[in-house]
Protein backbone atom coordinates (compact mmCIF):
# COMPACT_ATOMS: atom_id res chain seq x y z
CA UNK A 1 0.00 0.00 0.00
CA UNK A 2 0.90 3.65 -0.56
CA UNK A 3 2.05 5.65 2.44
CA UNK A 4 2.36 9.00 3.23
CA UNK A 5 3.05 10.60 6.51
CA UNK A 6 0.35 13.61 6.41
CA UNK A 7 -2.97 13.54 4.21
CA UNK A 8 -4.72 16.76 4.30
CA UNK A 9 -8.48 15.88 2.81
CA UNK A 10 -9.79 19.08 0.96
CA UNK A 11 -7.62 21.81 -0.57
CA UNK A 12 -9.70 24.91 0.32
CA UNK A 13 -8.15 27.66 2.58
CA UNK A 14 -8.26 25.25 5.55
CA UNK A 15 -6.27 22.53 3.51
CA UNK A 16 -4.15 24.82 1.64
CA UNK A 17 -2.96 26.76 5.00
CA UNK A 18 -2.31 23.65 6.88
CA UNK A 19 -0.40 22.26 3.78
CA UNK A 20 1.71 25.46 3.00
CA UNK A 21 2.08 25.86 6.75
CA UNK A 22 4.09 22.05 7.11
CA UNK A 23 6.07 22.80 4.38
CA UNK A 24 7.33 25.34 6.01
CA UNK A 25 8.30 23.58 9.03
CA UNK A 26 10.17 21.63 6.82
CA UNK A 27 7.63 18.57 6.43
CA UNK A 28 8.01 17.19 2.93
CA UNK A 29 5.60 14.00 3.32
CA UNK A 30 2.26 15.80 2.58
CA UNK A 31 -0.45 14.61 -0.10
CA UNK A 32 -3.39 16.98 -0.48
CA UNK A 33 -7.04 15.61 -1.80
CA UNK A 34 -9.20 17.66 -3.91
CA UNK A 35 -12.58 16.57 -4.96
CA UNK A 36 -13.12 19.35 -7.82
CA UNK A 37 -10.71 19.60 -10.64
CA UNK A 38 -9.20 23.10 -9.13
CA UNK A 39 -7.46 24.11 -5.36
CA UNK A 40 -9.00 27.48 -3.43
CA UNK A 41 -12.52 25.27 -2.37
CA UNK A 42 -15.98 27.74 -2.09
CA UNK A 43 -13.84 31.02 -1.97
CA UNK A 44 -13.51 30.24 -5.81
CA UNK A 45 -17.53 31.29 -5.82
CA UNK A 46 -16.86 33.86 -3.44
CA UNK A 47 -16.08 36.30 -6.12
CA UNK A 48 -17.36 39.48 -3.87
CA UNK A 49 -14.47 41.49 -1.16
CA UNK A 50 -14.34 41.95 2.00
CA UNK A 51 -11.90 38.78 2.80
CA UNK A 52 -8.50 38.82 4.66
CA UNK A 53 -8.67 41.73 6.69
CA UNK A 54 -7.33 40.12 9.69
CA UNK A 55 -4.80 37.92 7.71
CA UNK A 56 -3.28 40.41 5.24
CA UNK A 57 -4.40 43.48 6.24
CA UNK A 58 -6.70 44.33 3.04
CA UNK A 59 -9.82 43.40 1.41
CA UNK A 60 -9.81 41.05 -1.04
CA UNK A 61 -12.61 39.01 -3.09
CA UNK A 62 -12.52 35.38 -2.55
CA UNK A 63 -10.68 34.48 -5.83
CA UNK A 64 -7.86 36.26 -4.73
CA UNK A 65 -7.81 35.53 -1.20
CA UNK A 66 -7.29 31.69 -2.71
CA UNK A 67 -4.89 32.94 -5.18
CA UNK A 68 -2.50 33.68 -2.74
CA UNK A 69 -2.70 30.55 -1.03
CA UNK A 70 -2.36 28.45 -3.91
CA UNK A 71 0.38 30.56 -5.11
CA UNK A 72 1.98 29.43 -2.39
CA UNK A 73 0.99 25.95 -2.46
CA UNK A 74 2.54 25.80 -6.27
CA UNK A 75 6.02 27.44 -5.28
CA UNK A 76 6.23 25.24 -2.05
CA UNK A 77 5.94 22.15 -4.85
CA UNK A 78 3.62 20.44 -2.21
CA UNK A 79 2.18 16.86 -3.81
CA UNK A 80 -1.59 17.30 -4.67
CA UNK A 81 -4.50 15.42 -6.46
CA UNK A 82 -7.27 16.66 -8.05
CA UNK A 83 -10.80 15.59 -9.06
CA UNK A 84 -10.15 12.77 -6.03
CA UNK A 85 -12.82 11.28 -4.11
CA UNK A 86 -12.34 10.14 -0.88
CA UNK A 87 -14.37 6.92 -0.18
CA UNK A 88 -13.31 6.12 3.38
CA UNK A 89 -11.48 6.63 6.32
CA UNK A 90 -10.22 4.49 8.51
CA UNK A 91 -9.45 4.56 12.50
CA UNK A 92 -5.88 2.62 11.72
CA UNK A 93 -6.05 5.92 8.78
CA UNK A 94 -6.25 3.99 5.43
CA UNK A 95 -7.64 5.94 3.10
CA UNK A 96 -9.47 4.32 -0.25
CA UNK A 97 -9.70 7.20 -2.80
CA UNK A 98 -10.94 7.21 -6.51
CA UNK A 99 -9.69 9.66 -8.58
CA UNK A 100 -9.22 9.82 -12.35
CA UNK A 101 -5.80 7.92 -12.47
CA UNK A 102 -8.09 4.58 -10.37
CA UNK A 103 -8.80 3.71 -7.25
CA UNK A 104 -6.65 2.63 -4.53
CA UNK A 105 -5.60 3.02 -0.96
CA UNK A 106 -3.18 5.14 1.29
CA UNK A 107 -2.01 4.16 4.41
CA UNK A 108 -1.50 7.66 6.73
CA UNK A 109 0.72 8.83 9.82
CA UNK A 110 -1.84 12.03 10.45
CA UNK A 111 -4.49 12.61 8.54
CA UNK A 112 -6.16 16.64 8.75
CA UNK A 113 -9.72 17.06 8.07
CA UNK A 114 -10.46 19.63 5.84
CA UNK A 115 -13.60 18.68 3.62
CA UNK A 116 -16.05 22.12 4.92
CA UNK A 117 -19.39 22.20 5.29
CA UNK A 118 -22.22 21.37 3.19
CA UNK A 119 -25.80 24.05 2.78
CA UNK A 120 -28.51 22.92 4.50
CA UNK A 121 -31.38 22.10 1.94
CA UNK A 122 -34.83 22.09 1.56
CA UNK A 123 -34.99 18.43 2.76
CA UNK A 124 -33.58 20.08 5.94
CA UNK A 125 -35.85 22.35 6.73
CA UNK A 126 -39.11 20.65 5.43
CA UNK A 127 -41.14 23.33 3.31
CA UNK A 128 -44.38 21.91 2.47
CA UNK A 129 -45.58 22.30 -0.75
CA UNK A 130 -45.03 21.06 -4.47
CA UNK A 131 -41.71 19.36 -5.77
CA UNK A 132 -41.41 22.29 -8.60
CA UNK A 133 -38.42 23.10 -10.35
CA UNK A 134 -36.76 26.41 -9.03
CA UNK A 135 -35.55 25.63 -5.11
CA UNK A 136 -31.98 26.07 -5.00
CA UNK A 137 -29.42 26.61 -2.16
CA UNK A 138 -27.70 30.04 -2.21
CA UNK A 139 -24.53 28.14 -2.50
CA UNK A 140 -25.81 26.21 -6.12
CA UNK A 141 -27.09 29.56 -7.30
CA UNK A 142 -23.86 31.01 -6.75
CA UNK A 143 -21.87 28.67 -8.40
CA UNK A 144 -24.23 28.33 -11.28
CA UNK A 145 -23.73 32.39 -11.47
CA UNK A 146 -20.45 32.98 -10.33
CA UNK A 147 -18.29 29.75 -12.16
CA UNK A 148 -21.02 28.86 -15.15
CA UNK A 149 -22.13 32.23 -16.39
CA UNK A 150 -26.17 30.92 -15.23
CA UNK A 151 -28.81 33.20 -13.47
CA UNK A 152 -31.08 30.89 -11.94
CA UNK A 153 -34.41 32.84 -12.17
CA UNK A 154 -35.88 36.02 -12.67
CA UNK A 155 -37.86 36.98 -9.82
CA UNK A 156 -35.96 35.34 -6.94
CA UNK A 157 -37.22 35.21 -3.35
CA UNK A 158 -34.51 34.50 -0.93
CA UNK A 159 -34.99 32.46 2.44
CA UNK A 160 -32.28 32.74 5.31
CA UNK A 161 -30.48 35.62 5.95
CA UNK A 162 -27.30 34.20 6.29
CA UNK A 163 -24.11 36.12 4.80
CA UNK A 164 -24.42 34.00 1.36
CA UNK A 165 -28.07 34.70 0.93
CA UNK A 166 -27.22 38.55 1.15
CA UNK A 167 -24.40 38.24 -0.88
CA UNK A 168 -26.57 36.73 -3.44
CA UNK A 169 -29.57 39.29 -3.40
CA UNK A 170 -26.87 41.37 -4.15
CA UNK A 171 -25.23 39.61 -6.64
CA UNK A 172 -28.30 38.54 -8.46
CA UNK A 173 -29.68 41.55 -8.42
CA UNK A 174 -26.54 43.23 -10.65
CA UNK A 175 -26.93 40.34 -12.81
CA UNK A 176 -30.82 41.81 -13.17
CA UNK A 177 -32.74 39.35 -11.60
CA UNK A 178 -35.33 40.95 -9.79
CA UNK A 179 -34.94 39.72 -5.70
CA UNK A 180 -38.74 40.56 -4.74
CA UNK A 181 -37.58 39.88 -0.80
CA UNK A 182 -35.29 38.26 1.89
CA UNK A 183 -37.53 36.43 5.05
CA UNK A 184 -35.85 35.87 8.27
CA UNK A 185 -37.59 33.39 10.68
CA UNK A 186 -35.29 34.52 13.77
CA UNK A 187 -36.20 38.69 14.83
CA UNK A 188 -32.88 39.42 13.98
CA UNK A 189 -30.45 38.83 10.97
CA UNK A 190 -28.48 36.10 10.90
CA UNK A 191 -25.42 38.31 8.42
CA UNK A 192 -23.41 41.00 9.11
CA UNK A 193 -24.50 44.43 9.37
CA UNK A 194 -22.43 45.09 6.48
CA UNK A 195 -23.81 43.00 4.48
CA UNK A 196 -27.45 44.15 5.49
CA UNK A 197 -26.14 47.86 4.60
CA UNK A 198 -24.34 46.67 1.09
CA UNK A 199 -26.46 43.59 0.11
CA UNK A 200 -30.11 44.70 0.82
CA UNK A 201 -30.43 48.29 1.93
CA UNK A 202 -28.35 49.36 -1.43
CA UNK A 203 -30.59 47.67 -3.54
CA UNK A 204 -34.09 49.01 -1.99
CA UNK A 205 -34.32 44.64 -1.29
CA UNK A 206 -36.83 44.34 1.86
CA UNK A 207 -36.06 41.79 4.60
CA UNK A 208 -38.71 40.37 6.33
CA UNK A 209 -37.81 39.27 10.06
CA UNK A 210 -39.89 36.30 11.94
CA UNK A 211 -41.02 35.85 8.79
CA UNK A 212 -41.51 32.08 7.11
CA UNK A 213 -42.19 30.83 3.71
CA UNK A 214 -45.26 28.14 4.72
CA UNK A 215 -45.66 26.87 1.22
CA UNK A 216 -44.20 26.78 -2.22
CA UNK A 217 -46.40 26.49 -5.19
CA UNK A 218 -45.69 25.84 -8.96
CA UNK A 219 -46.75 23.35 -11.49
CA UNK A 220 -43.38 22.38 -13.00
CA UNK A 221 -41.76 25.89 -12.20
CA UNK A 222 -41.92 28.06 -8.97
CA UNK A 223 -45.11 29.91 -9.62
CA UNK A 224 -45.25 31.29 -5.83
CA UNK A 225 -45.01 31.36 -2.27
CA UNK A 226 -46.93 31.36 0.73
CA UNK A 227 -45.50 34.12 3.54
CA UNK A 228 -46.67 33.84 6.92
CA UNK A 229 -44.88 35.99 10.53
CA UNK A 230 -44.18 33.72 12.91
CA UNK A 231 -45.02 34.06 16.71
CA UNK A 232 -42.30 34.19 19.57
CA UNK A 233 -42.38 30.18 19.82
CA UNK A 234 -41.46 29.96 15.79
CA UNK A 235 -45.00 28.90 14.86
CA UNK A 236 -46.65 30.34 11.73
CA UNK A 237 -49.60 32.86 11.90
CA UNK A 238 -51.51 32.06 9.66
CA UNK A 239 -53.82 34.91 9.36
CA UNK A 240 -50.73 36.89 8.50
CA UNK A 241 -50.10 34.56 5.28
CA UNK A 242 -49.74 36.20 2.06
CA UNK A 243 -48.91 34.94 -1.18
CA UNK A 244 -45.68 36.41 -3.33
CA UNK A 245 -45.17 35.12 -6.91
CA UNK A 246 -41.83 34.31 -7.69
CA UNK A 247 -40.01 31.51 -10.23
CA UNK A 248 -37.22 30.81 -8.12
CA UNK A 249 -36.42 30.41 -4.19
CA UNK A 250 -32.78 30.40 -2.91
CA UNK A 251 -32.41 28.88 0.55
CA UNK A 252 -29.39 30.16 2.78
CA UNK A 253 -30.61 28.58 6.14
CA UNK A 254 -27.17 27.51 6.95
CA UNK A 255 -24.39 25.85 6.37
CA UNK A 256 -23.59 21.94 8.31
CA UNK A 257 -19.91 20.90 8.62
CA UNK A 258 -19.29 17.86 5.55
CA UNK A 259 -18.14 15.11 8.43
CA UNK A 260 -19.58 11.69 6.65
CA UNK A 261 -16.23 10.84 6.28
CA UNK A 262 -15.05 11.89 10.01
CA UNK A 263 -17.71 9.13 11.15
CA UNK A 264 -16.48 6.69 8.50
CA UNK A 265 -13.70 6.91 11.29
CA UNK A 266 -15.23 7.08 14.47
CA UNK A 267 -14.19 10.07 14.98
CA UNK A 268 -16.58 11.97 17.86
CA UNK A 269 -18.90 14.78 17.04
CA UNK A 270 -20.36 17.42 18.67
CA UNK A 271 -24.40 17.51 18.64
CA UNK A 272 -23.47 21.13 19.38
CA UNK A 273 -21.10 22.41 16.24
CA UNK A 274 -21.86 19.15 13.92
CA UNK A 275 -17.89 19.09 13.84
CA UNK A 276 -15.43 16.88 15.45
CA UNK A 277 -14.59 17.19 19.24
CA UNK A 278 -11.13 17.89 19.85
CA UNK A 279 -8.60 19.27 21.89
CA UNK A 280 -6.51 22.42 22.40
CA UNK A 281 -4.54 21.02 19.50
CA UNK A 282 -7.31 20.37 17.20
CA UNK A 283 -6.81 16.55 17.17
CA UNK A 284 -9.53 14.75 17.51
CA UNK A 285 -10.22 11.44 19.49
CA UNK A 286 -8.16 9.08 17.01
CA UNK A 287 -5.02 9.92 17.86
CA UNK A 288 -3.32 11.72 14.78
CA UNK A 289 -6.23 12.74 12.89
CA UNK A 290 -7.29 16.30 13.18
CA UNK A 291 -10.18 18.95 12.15
CA UNK A 292 -9.63 22.31 10.86
CA UNK A 293 -11.91 24.85 9.01
CA UNK A 294 -15.80 24.24 7.98
CA UNK A 295 -15.42 20.96 9.38
CA UNK A 296 -14.69 21.86 12.43
CA UNK A 297 -17.20 24.02 13.00
CA UNK A 298 -19.28 26.97 10.61
CA UNK A 299 -16.56 29.96 9.89
CA UNK A 300 -17.75 33.58 9.25
CA UNK A 301 -14.65 34.45 8.39
CA UNK A 302 -12.28 32.48 5.85
CA UNK A 303 -9.13 34.83 7.76
CA UNK A 304 -10.45 31.98 11.23
CA UNK A 305 -10.18 29.60 8.82
CA UNK A 306 -6.54 29.61 7.49
CA UNK A 307 -5.19 30.39 11.18
CA UNK A 308 -6.78 27.11 11.86
CA UNK A 309 -5.36 25.33 9.00
CA UNK A 310 -1.85 27.03 10.29
CA UNK A 311 -2.57 26.11 14.55
CA UNK A 312 -3.26 22.08 13.30
CA UNK A 313 0.32 22.12 11.15
CA UNK A 314 1.85 23.49 14.36
CA UNK A 315 -0.07 20.49 15.99
CA UNK A 316 0.73 17.60 13.51
CA UNK A 317 4.53 18.70 13.92
CA UNK A 318 4.39 18.70 17.77
CA UNK A 319 2.19 15.30 17.15
CA UNK A 320 5.13 13.76 15.19
CA UNK A 321 7.28 14.46 17.73
CA UNK A 322 5.60 12.84 20.30
CA UNK A 323 4.35 15.35 21.89
CA UNK A 324 0.86 14.68 22.56
CA UNK A 325 -1.83 13.36 24.42
CA UNK A 326 -0.97 13.97 28.56
CA UNK A 327 -4.06 14.57 29.63
CA UNK A 328 -7.50 15.83 28.54
CA UNK A 329 -9.33 18.22 30.35
CA UNK A 330 -13.15 18.62 29.18
CA UNK A 331 -14.19 22.23 28.63
CA UNK A 332 -17.31 22.92 29.26
CA UNK A 333 -20.22 25.69 27.90
CA UNK A 334 -22.24 27.24 30.70
CA UNK A 335 -24.68 30.24 30.18
CA UNK A 336 -26.21 31.53 26.67
CA UNK A 337 -23.50 29.94 24.88
CA UNK A 338 -24.36 28.12 21.76
CA UNK A 339 -20.62 25.91 21.76
CA UNK A 340 -17.05 26.15 22.87
CA UNK A 341 -14.13 25.11 21.07
CA UNK A 342 -11.87 22.93 21.63
CA UNK A 343 -13.81 20.74 23.63
CA UNK A 344 -10.80 19.50 25.68
CA UNK A 345 -7.67 21.38 27.09
CA UNK A 346 -4.77 19.45 26.14
CA UNK A 347 -2.29 19.53 29.05
CA UNK A 348 0.43 19.51 26.96
CA UNK A 349 -0.72 23.30 24.88
CA UNK A 350 1.23 25.80 25.46
CA UNK A 351 -1.55 28.23 24.35
CA UNK A 352 -5.21 27.82 24.68
CA UNK A 353 -7.64 29.87 22.17
CA UNK A 354 -10.82 29.51 23.06
CA UNK A 355 -13.68 30.24 20.20
CA UNK A 356 -17.51 30.07 20.97
CA UNK A 357 -20.90 31.74 19.75
CA UNK A 358 -23.64 33.36 21.80
CA UNK A 359 -26.91 32.41 21.57
CA UNK A 360 -28.71 35.65 20.85
CA UNK A 361 -27.47 39.20 20.54
CA UNK A 362 -26.16 40.36 23.87
CA UNK A 363 -25.47 44.14 23.85
CA UNK A 364 -23.56 43.74 27.37
CA UNK A 365 -22.15 40.62 29.00
CA UNK A 366 -19.27 38.85 30.97
CA UNK A 367 -17.15 35.83 29.79
CA UNK A 368 -16.32 33.50 32.79
CA UNK A 369 -13.51 31.19 32.33
CA UNK A 370 -13.34 29.13 35.77
CA UNK A 371 -11.70 25.74 36.10
CA UNK A 372 -12.17 23.27 39.37
CA UNK A 373 -14.99 25.82 40.68
CA UNK A 374 -12.29 28.51 40.39
CA UNK A 375 -12.94 31.66 38.34
CA UNK A 376 -9.29 32.75 36.30
CA UNK A 377 -10.34 35.32 33.88
CA UNK A 378 -13.82 37.21 33.94
CA UNK A 379 -13.73 39.85 31.92
CA UNK A 380 -16.85 42.61 30.19
CA UNK A 381 -17.90 42.00 26.38
CA UNK A 382 -20.33 44.05 24.54
CA UNK A 383 -22.53 43.38 21.31
CA UNK A 384 -21.88 40.02 21.22
CA UNK A 385 -24.14 38.45 17.77
CA UNK A 386 -24.72 34.82 17.01
CA UNK A 387 -23.34 35.31 13.47
CA UNK A 388 -20.31 36.29 15.01
CA UNK A 389 -17.69 33.76 16.66
CA UNK A 390 -15.87 35.08 19.16
CA UNK A 391 -12.53 34.47 19.84
CA UNK A 392 -10.29 34.70 23.44
CA UNK A 393 -6.42 33.43 23.85
CA UNK A 394 -6.55 32.45 27.22
CA UNK A 395 -3.09 33.96 29.28
CA UNK A 396 -0.36 31.32 29.38
CA UNK A 397 -0.08 31.97 33.04
CA UNK A 398 -3.50 30.21 33.40
CA UNK A 399 -2.79 27.43 32.11
CA UNK A 400 -0.98 25.85 35.15
CA UNK A 401 -3.86 26.48 37.12
CA UNK A 402 -6.34 24.42 34.38
CA UNK A 403 -6.89 21.19 36.53
CA UNK A 404 -10.40 19.22 36.35
CA UNK A 405 -12.30 20.89 34.11
CA UNK A 406 -12.60 24.37 32.60
CA UNK A 407 -16.27 26.26 32.22
CA UNK A 408 -16.33 29.09 29.42
CA UNK A 409 -19.56 30.71 30.93
CA UNK A 410 -21.53 33.94 29.51
CA UNK A 411 -23.41 35.65 32.23
CA UNK A 412 -24.85 38.51 33.30
CA UNK A 413 -23.49 40.07 35.65
CA UNK B 1 -29.78 68.25 5.82
CA UNK B 2 -30.63 65.12 8.09
CA UNK B 3 -29.57 62.07 6.81
CA UNK B 4 -29.23 58.34 8.62
CA UNK B 5 -26.58 55.66 7.83
CA UNK B 6 -25.82 52.25 9.93
CA UNK B 7 -22.19 52.50 10.69
CA UNK B 8 -20.51 49.11 9.62
CA UNK B 9 -16.85 49.94 10.42
CA UNK B 10 -17.11 47.74 13.20
CA UNK B 11 -20.03 44.66 14.98
CA UNK B 12 -21.80 47.74 16.54
CA UNK B 13 -23.31 48.87 13.84
CA UNK B 14 -24.51 52.64 15.10
CA UNK B 15 -27.02 54.40 13.89
CA UNK B 16 -25.85 57.49 12.75
CA UNK B 17 -27.66 61.17 12.08
CA UNK B 18 -25.90 63.30 9.54
CA UNK B 19 -26.45 66.85 9.51
CA UNK B 20 -25.30 69.84 7.49
CA UNK B 21 -25.10 73.32 9.06
CA UNK B 22 -23.23 76.11 7.27
CA UNK B 23 -21.70 73.80 4.86
CA UNK B 24 -20.28 71.61 7.67
CA UNK B 25 -21.22 68.27 8.51
CA UNK B 26 -21.56 66.78 11.88
CA UNK B 27 -23.01 63.41 13.08
CA UNK B 28 -24.91 61.96 16.33
CA UNK B 29 -25.46 58.70 17.33
CA UNK B 30 -21.71 56.91 16.40
CA UNK B 31 -20.16 55.76 19.26
CA UNK B 32 -16.96 56.74 17.81
CA UNK B 33 -14.76 59.04 15.57
CA UNK B 34 -14.84 56.43 12.87
CA UNK B 35 -18.51 56.18 12.67
CA UNK B 36 -18.28 59.82 12.13
CA UNK B 37 -16.11 59.82 8.91
CA UNK B 38 -17.57 56.94 7.71
CA UNK B 39 -20.79 58.81 8.36
CA UNK B 40 -20.10 61.53 6.55
CA UNK B 41 -18.75 59.96 3.12
CA UNK B 42 -21.97 57.57 2.69
CA UNK B 43 -23.82 60.79 3.15
CA UNK B 44 -22.52 63.14 1.16
CA UNK B 45 -20.45 60.50 -1.71
CA UNK B 46 -21.33 56.62 -1.12
CA UNK B 47 -19.05 54.29 -2.78
CA UNK B 48 -18.88 50.66 -3.32
CA UNK B 49 -16.19 48.22 -4.07
CA UNK B 50 -17.90 46.52 -7.02
CA UNK B 51 -17.22 42.66 -8.23
CA UNK B 52 -19.09 41.31 -10.86
CA UNK B 53 -17.44 38.26 -13.31
CA UNK B 54 -16.90 38.59 -17.05
CA UNK B 55 -17.29 36.06 -20.08
CA UNK B 56 -13.91 34.49 -20.84
CA UNK B 57 -13.13 32.20 -23.88
CA UNK B 58 -11.18 29.24 -24.19
CA UNK B 59 -10.53 28.98 -20.06
CA UNK B 60 -11.54 25.96 -18.41
CA UNK B 61 -14.93 27.97 -16.86
CA UNK B 62 -16.88 30.64 -18.95
CA UNK B 63 -16.70 33.47 -16.14
CA UNK B 64 -13.92 35.35 -14.76
CA UNK B 65 -14.41 37.43 -11.66
CA UNK B 66 -13.59 41.06 -11.93
CA UNK B 67 -13.24 43.62 -8.92
CA UNK B 68 -12.90 47.64 -9.49
CA UNK B 69 -9.24 48.24 -7.98
CA UNK B 70 -11.40 51.24 -5.98
CA UNK B 71 -14.40 51.90 -4.72
CA UNK B 72 -16.37 52.93 -7.47
CA UNK B 73 -19.60 55.68 -7.09
CA UNK B 74 -23.35 53.81 -5.87
CA UNK B 75 -24.89 55.64 -8.72
CA UNK B 76 -22.03 54.35 -11.33
CA UNK B 77 -22.20 50.68 -10.46
CA UNK B 78 -25.11 49.72 -13.14
CA UNK B 79 -22.94 51.67 -15.62
CA UNK B 80 -19.97 50.19 -14.88
CA UNK B 81 -22.13 46.64 -14.72
CA UNK B 82 -23.79 47.29 -18.66
CA UNK B 83 -20.16 48.42 -19.74
CA UNK B 84 -18.88 45.12 -18.36
CA UNK B 85 -21.34 43.21 -19.92
CA UNK B 86 -20.40 43.75 -23.36
CA UNK B 87 -16.12 42.95 -22.73
CA UNK B 88 -15.59 39.43 -23.74
CA UNK B 89 -11.83 38.18 -22.86
CA UNK B 90 -9.40 35.58 -24.33
CA UNK B 91 -7.53 32.91 -21.63
CA UNK B 92 -4.83 33.47 -20.48
CA UNK B 93 -5.68 35.99 -17.86
CA UNK B 94 -3.55 37.14 -15.13
CA UNK B 95 -4.62 38.18 -11.78
CA UNK B 96 -4.72 42.05 -11.33
CA UNK B 97 -4.69 42.41 -15.77
CA UNK B 98 -6.41 45.18 -16.62
CA UNK B 99 -10.01 44.43 -18.23
CA UNK B 100 -11.75 47.76 -18.44
CA UNK B 101 -9.47 50.98 -17.82
CA UNK B 102 -10.72 54.15 -16.18
CA UNK B 103 -14.08 52.84 -16.30
CA UNK B 104 -16.83 56.34 -17.02
CA UNK B 105 -13.36 58.07 -16.94
CA UNK B 106 -13.38 57.75 -13.06
CA UNK B 107 -9.37 56.77 -12.85
CA UNK B 108 -10.75 53.42 -11.76
CA UNK B 109 -9.96 50.12 -13.01
CA UNK B 110 -12.02 46.99 -13.46
CA UNK B 111 -9.02 44.34 -12.92
CA UNK B 112 -8.67 40.35 -13.10
CA UNK B 113 -9.46 38.93 -9.16
CA UNK B 114 -7.70 35.55 -11.19
CA UNK B 115 -5.46 33.80 -12.97
CA UNK B 116 -7.22 31.91 -15.67
CA UNK B 117 -4.86 30.00 -18.01
CA UNK B 118 -5.45 28.04 -20.94
CA UNK B 119 -7.30 25.31 -21.52
CA UNK B 120 -5.86 22.53 -22.61
CA UNK B 121 -7.28 19.87 -24.63
CA UNK B 122 -7.55 16.61 -23.70
S1 LIG C 1 -19.39 54.45 15.07
FE1 LIG C 1 -17.60 53.39 15.85
S2 LIG C 1 -18.49 51.98 17.35
FE2 LIG C 1 -20.19 52.64 16.07
S3 LIG C 1 -20.31 51.09 14.45
FE3 LIG C 1 -19.00 52.74 13.69
S4 LIG C 1 -16.94 52.07 14.17
FE4 LIG C 1 -18.31 50.85 15.42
Amino acid sequence: MKKNKIVIIGGGSAGLACANALRQKGIQDILLIEKEDELGGILNQCIHNGFGLHLYKQELTGPMYAQRNIDLFMQLEIPYILNATVLNITEDKIITISEPEGCYQIQAEVIVLAMGARERTRGNIQIPGDRCVGVWTAGVAQKYLNIEGYLVGKRIFILGSGDIGLIMARRLTLARAKVVGVAEIMPYSNGLTRNIVQCLHDYDIPLYLSTTITKITGHNRVESITLCQVDDQRRPMLETAREVEVDTVLLSVGLIPDNVLSEKASVEIDHRTKGPLVDSQLMTNIPGVFACGNVLHIHDLVDHVSMEGMLVADSVVSYLNDQHFVQRIPVEAKGELNYVLPQYFDTNSESLLIKYRVTRPKSKAFLKISSNGKTLVKLPKVDLHPSEMQTFQLPKVFLDKINYNLVVELCDE
Amino acid sequence: MNKQVICIVCPKGCKVTVSKQDGVYTTTGNACIRGNVYGIQEATEPKRVLTTTVKINGASIPRCPVVSSAPILKDDLFKVISLLEAVELTAPVHINQVICANVLGSGIDMIAAKTMEKKHDL
